[in-house]
């Protein structure tokens, strides 16, 4: 090999090595953003004290884009979250389109910005710092003679007050588990009962309630995967990395700790 | 986390990768090699220092090298043709070899003896043939050269690239191809997996990896269809590799002007298809394919500058005939469900219809070869294939496929209105690229870099011309899908039909209808910007080396304008109660509070840098060790400019062995492991990194906003959904942003492994037997764990991904074959290939659907589409035989009959029992395991070229053509409908179809009810494609 071969060759080889270096330098991918199980959310109210006789509940949830400042497409730095939970929707339903509370202050739902537009990079956690509370007054309706709809129910306020709301967001666990704190108040013909929970919630809401089981429960409805045995072509929606549990008195898939609840 | 912008990226790719041109040297792909050793004739000793010269045609000038002290010489970068190989030295007799054929990629030995002028010549007796088998590659695969393509009859019109007879559709003569929808399949891939390289260049479709560039077989001089075991120098595929060699001037003046004509006419009568439940008949008819064209080559300054330029327009035409049926009556007046179960329909009277489909398209090729001086040459090249179809009241035809938009394979056909089906296409693809080659130090040094630039413009538009986002034209009219189930439309429901026919129930079914505008329509705009330099050193050292070293550096860019005309599809619900927003583009602000948006603007790109080192080490003349290793790194970037995925560390182990046992090239035993890589199309860029933020919500039915009796479009009338959420009306679909990524993704790969061995059993006639098996490692798709809320993109089975199925495609074949190329005026080739295609994963697109979204098809996406999807893909064929002949009979010197054939027969097409996914549709769900339905029957197919060719002198020939394809008329069936049922099932894990046809256990997806049988769809089964009748194309062609 002539001198100025081997240098035209070893100069070859130092350029590819050199876009293999600079390739390699840079594997990692982007970060999840911030986000939510869109649907219902099966949420666990633990407390010490007064439960006011809930225990845990369904809550559907959104996760909100702003848009760019030119209204072409969505702002991916820039979200929101607004979360509404079953008691109140089963609250105005029963009471039909007279029921509603048509305080234009109040609000059926929670709605708050996400702290950040990617989850901590400490703990994988998105935050909603401030997020309003629900407010909801419903009047007393009679229940419909004929004994379709509305099945009616007594005066009723619900109030809930949501604090340290978090969403662990991963790209495996994409907002499907949720903590917070919540100061709940429930005032029934004047009665006012008021608690304090520790709240876990997990997305997608599964049932695990088994009419022919001596419990009422079959826990293995929570499970990820198929089950054909059981005529079960698909698995119950929940991710196969969560660690759940099927509570006997919600009969519903929790989250088996706080989050995040991984197996 | 790196924040560095795409641009930084870019400059500092470019910047490495220009490090190396000035100093890199190149041997061209699709270049040929011509080695040997020379000896004395008399001792058999090696004779160094003799000067070997080659000439031929394709060379400008001649290339002349030494042999060394082993009497090894080897000329590398010869473009393919035929060689002239002169040897000469000082006390011997001159040698002079002609004919000797040169291949794309191929290395050819040519051994030598040279007499002593002391000895006498009766002495010692010279063997020298022209060997033919390429001893310096374990790739599998076939050359296929004008002279094959001109005597054979290839590329059917009325196929994909059948009016300008691309060279894709030519690839399907190669052992262990078949065409599949969107191009040619290479043993078991999808065509989008192959790579198209033209003179050095990709000219892939950057959104979706198809072929972008169709040029004409007339402007090619060969195509090398590397099936298999190719070096490192070849990546960023997964299926094969078509390398493209288009033709150049020469010393002399050639050219000619030729004419091709399919009359639609002469085509022999279509099998008519009638689905059962549907009411729309569409018959496809051959209005005509042609194309007229002419090429020019020669000096521009002799051995020096040379050019070619090459024209040729082409024009097809499909009729298509609509009419209306009514099922047959029993002769009480019911309904005949039997025949109605068969398909079996009378036309109604007075309600057929004329449309048609038409497209026309232009090729133009440039090309300059100039030669600086015998070690550097350069080709400037220029391509352009602009084309238009549909509009003017035609429907178009698909550039994918080469059939009519409303195909009633891929389609229901004619089932709806002329503004809500028919769209305008328009496609032009631009490429230009520079190649400069140069050799060093007796050629033992050599460097070839190439830049290039590949363009496609074009778009999908309403049929009146509209732009997508527009309110105007139909770009501003919704389209409306109906399809009501079980209970289905009457075709009266929307046409008027003559008074006395379609008056029972279910007497005039239609499945779907479609009204209102064209749905998707889109405007794109594609670039590649391409730069590679290859450093070539042989080397001599324990035998001789090749030692190839390269960099390519590749940008893609993708510019998507979305719409959905209308800016909303309405699809009716099953019951007909209400109307659904199926697709429209927007997001929420807030609770009900969504953003609509007309269009959705995107801007896409990806850059790949790579390089390979590679050593092709021949010891000894017996025995050749390829040897290499390829490194790419892939990023794509979002329409927001921020890296989207990464996907570096594609090592590529490439290794060989091939040994010729006759030590004289005439034989070989070859063995090859390698590893692919694919290169990621854009379109996951464009739709799963930017995000397609899309809402829906629901209608009232019963307006006439915007078909009669169709939805209500204003908000007051829309209706509440269902469960807790604080949106009462509206609904986010396709998640909202973009899809979260692995953080430990891999780049998707396959593995493979060929061997065999070939043996040239007559001068130019090889035989070889070859086994090859493939298999994919990580593949990468999106998914979603909750019913399509939400995915994410990943490597099914591994990863974050673990709980989804490992994607599996194992493709095993064994292929016998033997070639003969043109010479002693005939040519042959054969192949027999029997092989297995087992898995749950197609490739880059989905067969059952026709889904073309590369990286992001619904094969994985949702945990309940995953059941019952292993089993043979729609790629097995068990059997496949290939045979292809041609004759020159020369009556007189001036007068030539040719004759050529083309017999194939292959085995059927897998078929399985689909049913409706409540998310995703028609089609989606395997109810039973993958290929639990009956084969297609066996297809075959005889083609013959007859030719009669007047030669005026040596170089002027007037030439008509005949071929005539499907001779014999086969009318197989290649489509089955796969349509177990239109309604919403869930599959039946490892089930069997009972002998009544019927399926246990089967159940509703909602509320998990039994299925009845009156929802089975009652064409499943029955044929919806059949062989394409006999046509025959008329060719008429001068050349000088």
């Amino acid at each position: 090999m002539d001198k100025r071969s081997l240098v035209l060759y070893l100069s070859g080889l130092a350029a590819a090595g050199a876009v293999i270096g600079l390739a390699a330098s840079c594997s990692d991918q982007p970060r999840i953003k911030c986000t939510a199980g869109h649907g219902l959310f099966a949420l666990k109210y633990a407390t010490s004290g007064e439960n006011c006789g809930i225990f845990g509940e369904q809550m559907g949830v959104e996760a909100y884009n702003y848009p760019l400042d030119d209204r072409t497409n969505v702002n991916t730095n820039r979200g929101s979250l607004g979360m509404q939970p079953e008691s109140v929707d089963n609250a105005k339903a029963a009471r039909g389109e007279a029921g509603e509370d048509t305080n234009p202050a109040h609000k059926p739902y929670s709605l708050g910005d996400w702290g950040s537009p990617e989850p901590s990079t400490t703990d994988e956690f998105c935050t909603v710092p401030v997020i309003n509370p629900i407010e909801q007054d419903f009047p007393a309706v009679a229940a419909n003679p004929d004994g379709g709809e509305p099945t009616g129910g007594p005066a009723l306020s619900l109030k809930y007050q949501w604090s340290n709301v978090r969403f662990y967001n991963t790209p495996a666990s994409a907002g499907n588990q949720m903590v917070a704190d919540l100061t709940y108040s429930k005032t029934v013909d004047g009665g006012t009962c008021t608690a304090q929970f520790h709240v876990t919630g997990l997305w997608p809401s599964v049932s695990c309630a088994d009419d022919t089981a001596p419990d009422g429960i079959d826990p293995t409805w929570c499970n990820s995967d198929a089950d054909p045995s059981k005529n079960r072509s698909t698995g119950s929606g929940i991710s196969s990395d969560i660690n759940w549990a099927c509570d006997p008195v919600l009969k519903m898939c929790v989250l088996a700790k706080d989050p995040p609840s991984l197996k | 986390m790196l924040k560095k912008t795409f641009w930084h990226w870019v400059v500092c790719a470019i910047a490495a990768a220009f490090m190396l041109t000035p100093k890199a040297a190149l041997a061209q792909q699709g270049a040929a090699v011509l080695t040997g050793t020379v000896v004395d004739a008399a001792n058999k000793q090696p004779v160094p220092d003799v000067v070997v010269t080659v000439t031929s045609p394709s060379l400008q000038g001649e290339q002349m090298v030494v042999t060394d002290s082993s009497g090894l010489f080897r000329i590398p970068s010869l473009p393919p043709g035929v060689y002239t190989l002169r040897l000469e030295k000082e006390q011997y007799r001159p040698f002079s070899r002609d004919g000797i054929t040169l291949r794309a990629d191929t290395t050819i030995r040519q051994d030598a003896q040279l007499l002593p002028e002391a000895l006498k010549a009766e002495e010692v007796t010279v063997v020298a043939r022209p060997p033919s088998v390429d001893i310096g590659s374990a790739s599998t695969g076939q050359n296929i050269s004008a002279e094959f393509t001109r005597r054979i009859p290839v590329a059917a019109p009325g196929g994909k690239g059948g009016g300008s007879r691309s060279f894709e559709a030519v690839a399907e003569t190669t052992p262990g191809a078949n065409s599949d929808t969107y191009g040619t399949s290479i043993n078991g891939t999808t065509s989008p997996e192959n790579q198209y390289v033209l003179d050095g260049m990709s000219v892939n479709n950057p959104a979706f990896g198809t072929v972008g560039t169709p040029l004409s077989m007339e402007f090619i001089k060969e195509v090398n269809v590397i099936s298999g075991g190719y070096m490192p120098e070849y990546g960023r595929a997964t299926g094969g590799v078509l390398n493209v060699v288009t033709k150049s001037g020469s010393n002399e003046f050639h050219g000619g002007v030729f004419g091709y004509y399919s009359p639609g006419a002469l085509e022999a009568k279509r099998s008519l298809i009638r689905r059962a439940g549907q009411t729309v008949g569409t018959d496809t008819t051959l209005g005509y394919i042609g194309d007229i064209g002419a090429d020019i080559g020669g000096p521009i300054v002799k051995d020096k500058l040379w050019f070619y330029v090459g024209l040729d327009f082409a024009k097809t035409r499909f009729n298509l005939r609509r009419t209306l049926n009514q099922t047959k009556l029993n002769p009480d007046g019911s309904v005949d469900l039997g025949a109605a179960s068969r398909g079996e329909q009378d036309e109604i009277p007075n309600t057929s219809s004329d449309w048609s489909a038409q497209s026309q398209q232009i090729q133009a090729m440039g090309k300059l070869t100039f030669a600086i001086n015998q070690d550097n040459q350069l080709h400037l090249a220029v391509y352009a294939t602009p084309s238009e179809t549909g509009g003017n009241g035609n429907y178009s035809i698909s550039p994918q496929t080469g059939q009519p938009e409303t195909d009633p394979r891929t389609t229901a056909g004619l089932n709806g209105t002329f503004q809500s089906l028919a769209t305008k296409r328009l496609g032009t693809a631009f490429d230009t690229s520079l190649k400069w080659t140069s050799a060093f130090a007796n050629k033992r040094v050599l460097l070839d870099t190439t830049v290039g630039w590949h363009n496609e413009s074009g778009g999908i538009l309403p049929s009146d011309g509209s732009d997508p986002g527009s309110s105007q034209g139909l770009a501003g009219v919704p389209r409306v899908v109906w399809r009501r189930t079980p209970n289905l439309h009457s075709v009266s429901d929307f046409e008027t039909v003559p008074a006395g026919y379609c008056t029972l129930p279910g007497q005039c079914p239609v499945t779907t209808y479609n009204t209102g505008g064209p749905d998707f329509i889109n405007r794109q705009k594609l670039d590649r910007y391409q730069a590679r330099s290859i450093l070539t050193y042989l080397l001599q050292g324990a035998g001789h080396h090749v030692i190839k070293a390269g960099v390519d550096v590749e940008l893609m860019y993708y510019d998507n304008t979305k719409a959905y005309s209308g800016s909303v599809r309405y699809r009716e619900a099953s019951n007909g109660a209400s109307f659904t927003d199926g697709r429209q583009y927007g997001f929420l602000i807030g609770p009900d509070d969504p953003l609509v948006l007309p269009k959705l603007v995107t801007t896409t790109r990806s850059v790949t840098a790579g390089g390979f080192l590679q050593d092709s080490w021949s010891i000894m003349d017996k025995v050749t060790v390829n040897a290499g290793l390829r490194y790419d790194a892939q990023f794509l970037y979002d329409t927001y400019g921020n890296r989207g995925l990464s996907l570096p560390n594609q090592w590529s182990p490439r290794a060989g062995v091939i040994y010729d046992p006759t030590q004289s090239g005439r034989a070989k035993l070859f063995g090859n492991y390698a590893r692919f890589y694919e290169s990621v199309p854009l379109d996951m860029a464009d739709r799963a990194l930017s995000g397609e933020a899309a809402v829906s919500t629901t209608h009232a039915s019963g307006c006439n906003d915007v078909s009669p009796n169709g939805p209500c479009v204003s908000r007051t009338d829309q209706l509440p959904g269902a469960g807790s959420s604080p949106n009462r009306y509206w609904a986010l679909s396709g998640g909202g942003g973009s899809a979260p990524i692995d953080p430990d993704i891999k780049p998707q790969s396959s593995d493979e492994i060929v061997a065999g061995g070939e043996y040239e059993i007559f001068r130019d006639g090889r035989m070889g037997l070859s086994y090859t098996k493939r298999w994919m490692n990580s593949v990468i798709e999106d998914m979603s764990r909750d019913e399509a809320q939400t995915y994410f993109l990943g490597n099914p089975g591994s990863g974050i991904a673990k709980d989804f199925p490992k994607p599996k495609r194992d493709y095993d074949a064994v292929t016998v074959y033997f070639t003969k190329v043109f010479a002693d005026d005939w040519l042959a080739q054969a192949s027999y290939t029997v092989s297995s295609l087992r898995g749950n994963y197609a490739g880059l697109f989905r067969p059952e659907t026709a889904q073309l979204d590369p990286n992001i098809n619904s094969d994985f996406d949702l945990r309940s589409l995953l059941a019952n999807r292993d089993g043979p893909l729609p790629g097995d064929r068990t059997h496949a035989v290939k045979l292809y002949g041609a004759k020159d009979w020369v009556l007189t010197p001036e007068h030539h009959v040719t004759t050529g054939v083309s017999l194939k027969g292959r085995s059927g097409t897998p078929t399985s029992y689909l049913g409706s996914h409540p998310r995703y549709g028609l089609d989606e769900t395997f109810i039973l395991p993958r290929g639990e339905g009956e084969r297609t029957p066996w297809e075959f197919g005889a083609d013959l070229q007859l030719a009669y060719r007047f030669a005026i002198d040596k170089d002027k020939a007037v030439q008509a053509t005949i071929d005539i394809f499907n001779l014999f008329n086969f009318q197989a069936v290649v489509q089955k409908d796969q349509r177990y049922t239109t309604a919403d099932v869930r599959p039946v894990p490892n089930g069997t179809p009972n002998a009544d046809g019927t399926i246990s256990g089967l159940v509703h997806s909602a509320d998990g009810t039994a299925f009845d049988p009156a929802e089975k769809n009652p064409n499943f089964g029955r044929p919806l494609a059949y062989q394409s009748p006999r046509v025959f194309r008329f060719g008429l062609r001068t050349t000088f």
